[in-house]
């Protein structure tokens, strides 16, 4: 696919424009433009004519992305020219436009063969090349200190920099895992570490239920104690309270006896208040002042009364009238404006109507200004004055430029000369010879790296055979082994080597328990049995089991002896008495002895009991250990009969592991001979075929040029550099010829474009002033008037539209202002009535003044009036208030006297004071009541009958002592309740917590954490892994081709300063390395080459990689931006004719804002291959 | 009469799967079962229920540490001023012989028998409880035809842990069929076991799984509680589930496909969080997040491992709705990259898609490959020896390369769609 012309009719700063690409014929093309000219958006318009217009695409600040639009004209595969257009949306975006010129989608495969099946990304990193990303690559090439393998990588895939991708895939793991760590490094390193404290915790923080349990029988014991003693406590305070009881209850009694005579003696005295004496007091105070306060308010009656009849009385018409005439005061305020306006639009209606006038005359004097209002342009009008108006100035402006950009050419043309074809005709590049000859040497070039293997093979072999015999040697133990031995030996996995060895650590070390724990055992036994023996050589102890035992026997020989007399057999009966009573004796003497020294006899039993447990304890320790040691050696057979059937030699597990090791060693060994005895068959035969394709092909092109014949002894470095020249030789021929015939049909076709383009913009002219004559005469000119003369009469007439405007709204505001006055009247004559007063003045103001003071004195006489009726009417209030008051006060002193049993309030004192006595003998009998009550001991009866004939000497002896009891025991309770408290204390300390719980909790997030970071460690890891393999393939795969092609390249580009590029290995770890060769032999590597050649390098593998894509049929344009800026002048022409070469299989387009690279090509480059374009 | 009926507490079992970030609520998810379970011992005293049926697996296992039990038999003992009286049958997880521990019996706490099915008649409700615990972790055999006939003038619960006819998220103990229990003639059968709230049979008998009390991981979604049952005159009124779970799980799956950046990601996340949740301020909810589909979303996980968690993550502080946590954010996206067009390239990225179609045609290769690239990993604690790189199964193996050659693609900016950002690469 080639693009002939791209018409950038709407995007970035374009509209409109066609940039011209050429017929196809001619590859290179270089692209001129200044700052500013809109080279970069023409860089994104080639990108989004392929790939679609970004959905934010910046380019949208002349034209909005609705409106923006690309389009080109391609040819295609089949070398059709089809017109495309892109418009800015989703979906189906691209069309192609048909013979009538509509739209219709593009077909998939013609999208296809625009993007080449790449994405975005793809293309731009592929096809794409700017200043900034050469000099990267550039830069990579240092930084990746001359790795043949990353930059035949980044230059293939237009990677920007392999090492930074390999530091973030190797940062990304990190961030997860780091190998080695402890610390909190990596997400996985913390979790684990998390994961073992959190183990810690975890072990610390369970509780057992033993202990639980101890603290448990602890917290029993101590409550029991505590509760025996609080018991006693409770037994002596309940005596104690006895004889305080009755030692505080003689006395009160007595008091009460007193108490109740005294009240029999006052039994006739009235019962009244204690306040009685003090209310007969208040009562009669209250009578006094209610009767001054009844004089007092009968005088303000009389003089409210008086006042009121003495007021005049006020004008109930004006008060009926008051809401109306305060409204119309207060329109009334407004006058003076209202007339003030009104005057002022007088004058300002009649200042417009002249200004109107003026300027309707200065239009056209000739007719009536209301005929010529008539006249004034529409919005419609205007607009379409406007728009006719713009285009005939742009239709100029264009005209304009292109005569400018004309002129410099017009020289050119005159001086044209025709040049001769070439008479001689050449071979060209797909002549069968020159491809056949090009092929060889490709092939050579590709197996250049197998040519060099087979050079270094034999000595490689010889090196790998000594290790192998060396490492078979180690093997060793006795026997003799072959390769093919070693190969049918079947190893010990090692997690069956781990479980055997874990097995027999772990057999060993339960062993070394076992012995262990028999020699305690042995020690405390010998222990027991001593004190035994120690405790009999005191004499003879029965213990409780020998008591048990003698029992024992004794009722059996009773269970036999009344069997016997059950059957009636008296024979044996005296026998089995004798026995009967010597077992009695027996049992019952062991009982006394026991009874005697029961102390030893117990220190006895727990002894033989010790002794008993740790026999019992030893035997099964022993039979442990003869079990351990039995299956130790079935494991070892077992182990031995293995390794024989795997014909392994039969060796421990660690020892075996060891061998085994050696064996993989050797294996490894055997298989590298096996595999450098291959690679040189391989080698061989790649050798013997480029030889002879090599030779055929250069006697294919003998005739072509001279040289001596090959055959079969000769180098291929010998026939490869013949190939090369003879090669060499028939491009610049063709070169030469094909320059020569393309500048003539390029001059041709730029006169014939620029003459179509002049006769169409004078077109555009004519049709603009055509579209401007129906506008001259709507706006009333002459027919002859141009376009200043319509803009100029456009603002005459939007003048008078707006004089309009201000006239219409002078005369609304004068109506509105005489609508205001004639109101104001009407409602002061309907006023003037309703008060039955005259007809008001025509000057309405003093008339409304006038009225306003009536209405105020009206108020002011109705207030006065209603403020006396309101006081009057609460002096009666309180008239009443009082009489009645004196008639309750009354009725409560006839009540008083009723109750002290008296007639007159004069005898009221004396019953008040028998009355307190009888009240003081009841309270004094109550009291003591309350006092025996408050003890709450028992009913008055029960205490007299407690207290009796009490002795109270005897009474106060026994409380002290049962208080002292209770002072003894004090202390004790005390102590018994802390420990018990602390007891309490030690269990409740043990809640139900959940420490060990949460430790868990947390166990289970930090094992989370790992298990969740494990996934993308991995994938970070295995990403490093596949791109470390792929980089390593693709360098074993692609260096041939690649090499050879950026070779030439490279050599174009530098004048054959640098004739060769090659691999060779690395000082340190034998990666291989690029290597640059001099014209003279030398060689360097990529830090020793300047700036400028190593982004001149780093464009040679471009070309080459891209080389590659090309040979799988991938024809896309390639498109550089100021590429040769690192380049001078001599560099920069050999790049340009490198690529022009290079664009004879595929387009090139180069933009650049250095003119003089437009110069410097047109002078280096015949213009059959170069077409040049400004922007 | 009112009976509160629940299963499978699992006491003290922790929360898995939960990696705690920085910011996590981590004080809200641990303890959490112990949390629920004082939420239903409230919610029986508050409630004013006559019974408590636990149906199985209180406990998670023999206990590690003896406070598990003295906090249930803490709690427990709430119930007792309240005249409530408990049932408890063992299921596979408390089984007898898997419990070694012991703590005083509490009179008002009935566990029920594992030799011999037990009858409990509460008189003065008319109500009788049946009931057998398992007798050790594995019982492969029905127990329904042990169970005592149902007590004339009652209302009957059976109480019983059981797999029914099967569950494939559960294992099977005690299997039984629903014909079965219906034939026992009792009102209400009180199962426990499966952890999903199932309502087996609507009446006559009543049979109900009530699920487990507390989720307590990422499969266990939705609510979580019990059942409060009302009887009427031997007859059953009224049933209702009450949510308990103090952490709620979700799983939310969002549809990538036309999706084409991060904005639109977390716009769609909310969108469909909000719909999720209803609202639901009640309780903390822990959402794992999947993403599917082919989408350019793919390529930006590659470049930027974790992008995606992350955006999600700085959506929600713009999310005013119930309390939320990310729990995690499972890519399982695809990618739309041509593949079958990119391994035809002549260049290094066809190189790459080569040979991982290499080693994922190779099982056995793949796994020596990858266990080889893998060797720096340290050995693991016992716990977490499942999650050692020589366990993955091949599929495990080829998605892990899946991800990797995507992950180096995008690194090399290769086959990215518009709008991708790569650092440092384009």
């Amino acid at each position: 696919m080639k693009l002939l012309r791209l018409h950038l009719q709407a995007f970035g700063p374009f509209t409109d424009r066609w940039l011209d690409l050429g017929d196809g014929a001619v590859g290179l093309h270089l692209v001129c433009g200044p700052n500013e000219a809109g080279k970069s958006s023409t860089l994104r318009a080639l990108t989004a004519l392929r790939h679609g217009i970004e959905m934010r695409s910046t380019d949208d600040f002349v034209h909005d992305h609705p409106a923006m639009r690309l389009g080109a004209v391609l040819l295609d595969r089949d070398g059709r020219e089809v017109h495309v257009v892109r418009r800015k949306g989703r979906g189906q975006t691209l069309g192609v436009r048909g013979a009538d010129g509509g739209l219709v989608p593009a077909s998939a495969d013609l999208e296809h063969q625009l993007t080449g099946g790449l994405t975005r990304a793809d293309h731009e990193s592929l096809y794409g090349l700017d200043h900034e990303r050469l000099r990267q690559g550039g830069r990579a090439l240092l930084a990746g200190e001359g790795d043949l393998g990353a930059a035949l990588f980044e230059a293939s895939a237009g990677v920007r920099s392999l090492q930074a991708v390999v530091t973030r895939l190797e940062q990304e793991a990190r961030r997860h895992f780091v190998p080695g760590a402890r610390g909190s490094r990596g997400r996985i390193n913390e979790a684990l570490r998390q994961h073992a404290e959190q183990l810690s915790v975890l072990k610390d923080a369970t509780l057992r239920p033993t202990a639980w349990a101890e603290l448990q029988r602890t917290c029993d014991e101590t409550g029991q104690a505590l509760q025996t003693l609080l018991d006693t406590h409770a037994g002596l305070d309940r005596q104690a309270r006895q004889w305080r009881e009755r030692l505080a209850v003689a006395p009160l009694l007595v008091r009460l006896d007193q108490s109740l005579q005294r009240c029999a003696e006052l039994a006739d005295a009235p019962r009244l208040g204690e306040n009685a004496p003090a209310s007969r007091s208040a009562l009669q105070a209250s009578t006094a002042e209610h009767q001054q306060a009844l004089a007092a308010v009968s005088d303000s009656v009389g003089r409210h009364q008086r006042e009121l009849e003495a007021l005049p009385s006020s004008s109930p018409v004006v008060l009926l009238a008051a809401a109306a005439i305060e409204r119309l005061v207060a329109q009334g305020e407004t006058l003076d404006q209202c007339q003030r306006d009104l005057a002022e639009t007088a004058a300002e209606q009649a200042r417009l109507e002249q200004r109107l006038a003026q300027q309707l005359a200065a239009i056209d004097d000739r007719q009536a200004p209301a005929v010529l209002l008539r006249s004034v342009p529409t919005a419609v009008v205007r607009a379409q004055a406007d728009a006719a108006l713009s285009a005939r100035a742009e239709a100029e402006r264009a005209w304009q430029q292109h005569r400018q950009a004309m002129q410099p050419r017009a020289g050119e043309a005159v001086a044209m000369a025709h040049g001769d074809l070439p008479a001689a005709p050449v071979r060209s590049a797909s002549d069968p010879a020159r491809v056949a000859l090009r092929s060889a040497c490709d092939a050579v070039v590709r197996a250049e790296s197998v040519l060099a293997r087979l050079a270094a093979l034999p000595a490689e072999q010889a090196v790998a055979r000594q290790r192998l015999a060396a490492a078979l040697s180690e093997l060793g133990h006795g026997q003799v082994w072959s390769v093919a031995r070693v190969r049918e030996v079947c190893p010990v996995l090692e997690v069956d080597i781990d479980h055997a060895v874990r097995t027999e650590d772990e057999g060993r070390t339960r062993q070394g328990e076992l012995a262990l724990r028999l020699a305690q055992i042995e020690e405390a036994l010998r222990g027991r049995e001593a004190e035994r023996t120690q405790l009999l050589s005191q004499g003879v102890v029965p213990t409780a089991d020998d008591v048990r035992a003698a029992r024992r026997a004794r009722d059996a020989t009773w269970a036999g002896l009344r069997a016997d007399l059950a059957s009636g057999l008296s024979g044996v009966a005296g026998e089995a008495l004798r026995s009967f009573e010597q077992a009695v004796r027996q049992a019952d003497a062991l009982a006394d002895a026991l009874a005697r020294d029961a102390g030893r006899a117990a220190q006895l039993q727990a002894l033989q009991r010790q002794i008993g447990d740790l026999a019992r304890d030893r035997q099964l320790r022993q039979t442990e250990l003869g079990q351990l040691q039995a299956e130790q050696a079935a494991r070892a057979t077992a182990w031995q009969a293995r390794l024989q059937e795997a014909g392994l030699p039969v060796l421990e597990p660690k020892s075996l592991r060891e061998w085994q090791a050696r064996l993989r060693v050797v294996r490894a060994e055997a298989d590298r001979v096996d595999l450098l005895a291959l690679e040189c068959q391989h080698a061989q035969a790649v050798a013997d075929q480029v030889r002879q394709e090599l030779g055929a092909a250069l006697q294919a092109a003998a005739p072509a040029v001279d040289g001596a014949p090959a055959d079969d002894r000769t180098p291929i470095a010998t026939l490869l550099a013949l190939a090369r020249q003879r090669e060499d030789h028939f491009a610049r021929e063709e070169q030469a010829a094909r320059t020569s015939a393309a500048e003539a049909a390029l001059r041709q076709e730029q006169q014939q474009r620029e003459q179509r383009e002049t006769l169409r913009l004078l077109a555009q002219v004519d049709a603009a002033e055509s579209a401007l004559r129906p506008v001259v005469d709507a706006l009333c000119l002459p027919g002859t008037a141009d376009a200043v003369a319509a803009r100029a009469r456009l603002l005459e007439w939007d003048q008078v539209r707006v004089t309009s405007d201000q006239l219409a709204q002078a005369r609304l505001a004068h109506a509105r202002a005489q609508r205001v006055l004639a109101d104001l009247a009407r409602k002061a004559t309907e006023l003037a009535s309703a008060l039955q007063d005259a007809v008001p003045p025509a000057d309405l103001r003093h008339w409304l003044d006038d009225l306003g003071r009536r209405l105020e004195e009206a108020r002011r006489l109705e207030g006065r009036r209603q403020v006396l009726a309101q006081a009057l009417d609460e002096a009666i209030g309180r008239r009443q208030h009082h009489l009645a008051a004196l008639q309750q006060l009354e009725q409560a002193r006839d009540a008083l006297c009723a109750a002290a049993g008296v007639r007159t309030e004069a005898e009221l004192p004396a019953a008040e004071e028998r009355a307190r006595l009888r009240r003081e003998a009841e309270q004094l009998r109550d009291h003591v009541r309350d006092l025996l009550a408050q003890g709450g001991w028992r009913d008055e009866a029960a205490l007299r009958t407690l207290v009796g004939d009490l002795d109270l000497a005897q009474a106060q002896t026994e409380a002290a002592r049962c208080e002292q009891a209770l002072a003894d025991l004090a202390p004790r309770l005390d102590a018994a309740r802390q420990r018990d408290e602390a007891a309490r204390r030690q269990r409740d300390a043990i809640d139900s917590g959940d420490l060990a719980a949460q430790a868990r909790e947390r166990m289970e997030e930090a094992g989370a954490t790992v298990r969740s970071g494990l996934v993308p460690w991995m994938r970070a890891r295995l990403a490093q892994a596949l791109l470390a393999q792929a980089l390593g393939q693709f360098r074993e795969r692609a260096q041939g081709p690649i090499l050879r092609a950026a070779s030439t390249c490279f050599a174009a580009m530098t004048g054959g300063e640098y004739d060769r590029l090659q691999s060779e290995s690395g000082d340190d770890d034998h990666r291989p390395v690029l290597q640059i060769r001099r014209r003279d032999g030398r060689t360097l590597t990529v830090d020793g080459l300047s700036e400028g050649t190593r982004d001149q390098l780093y464009l040679a593998l471009r070309l080459a990689a891209l080389q590659m894509h090309r040979d799988r049929g991938t024809h896309l344009p390639l498109v550089l931006d100021d590429v040769l800026m690192t380049s001078d002048d001599d560099r920069a022409v050999r790049v340009l004719r490198m690529l022009a070469d290079f664009a004879q299989g595929s387009q090139v387009l180069v933009f650049t804002h250095h003119r003089h690279l437009l110069d410097l090509a047109r002078l280096s480059l015949p213009a059959s291959v170069l077409r040049c374009s400004t922007l | 009469m009112k009976f509160l009926h629940a299963a499978d507490l699992h006491i003290d079992s922790p929360l898995r799967g939960l990696h705690v970030r920085d910011g996590a609520p981590v004080d809200r998810l641990r303890g959490a079962t112990r949390q629920a379970f004082v939420a239903l011992i409230d919610l029986a005293v508050r409630r004013q229920v006559n019974l408590v049926i636990l149906a199985g697996d209180l406990y998670d296992g023999d206990w590690v540490d003896f406070r598990t039990g003295l906090f249930v038999h803490e709690q427990l003992a709430r119930l007792a001023p309240h005249g409530i009286s408990v049932f408890v049958v063992r299921g596979n997880h408390d089984a007898e012989s898997v419990i070694s521990r012991q703590l005083p019996r509490q009179a008002h706490v009935h566990v029920f028998s594992s030799r011999v099915a037990q009858t409990r008649v509460l008189s003065e409700l008319g109500v009788a409880v049946h009931g057998r615990s398992f007798p050790n972790r594995a019982v492969s055999e029905d127990l329904v035809p042990g169970y005592p006939a149902a007590v004339r003038g009652c209302f009957n619960i059976g109480v019983l842990h059981t797999s029914l006819s099967g569950s494939p998220d559960h294992g099977t103990y005690a299997p039984t069929r629903v014909e079965l229990l219906a034939a026992t003639g009792y009102d209400y059968l009180a199962l426990g076991h499966i952890h999903v709230r199932q309502v087996v049979r609507e009446s006559r008998p009543r049979i109900v799984f009530p699920g487990n009390l507390q989720g307590r991981h990422a499969l266990e979604t939705g609510p979580k509680g019990c059942e409060i049952v009302t009887v009427h005159d031997g007859q059953l009124v009224q049933t209702e589930f009450v949510a308990l779970d103090v952490v709620r799980w979700h799983g939310l799956v969002l549809a990538c496909q036309p999706l084409t950046d991060i904005d639109a990601l977390c716009a769609q996340f909310l969108a469909d969080l909000a719909t999720l949740l209803a609202g639901d301020r009640s309780r903390l909810h822990v959402v794992r997040v999947r993403l599917r589909g082919a989408s350019v979303l793919h390529q930006m996980e590659a470049a930027q491992p974790g992008v995606l968690e992350a955006a999600l993550q700085a959506g929600l502080r713009h999310w005013d709705g119930p309390e939320v946590w990310i729990e995690r954010v499972l890519s399982e996206l695809t990618s739309p990259l041509d593949r079958a067009a990119a391994s035809e390239r002549p260049d290094a990225v066809g190189e790459v898609v080569r040979l991982a179609d290499q080693l994922a045609g190779d099982e056995a290769a793949l796994r020596q490959w990858a266990l080889a690239a893998l060797d720096s990993l340290p050995a693991l604690p016992v716990d977490l020896g499942d999650a050692r790189p020589d366990r993955l199964t091949p599929d495990q193996w080829r998605a892990l390369l899946a991800d990797a050659e995507a992950m180096v693609l995008a690194q090399l900016g290769a086959g990215l769609a518009d709008s991708v950002p790569v650092g440092g690469v384009r």
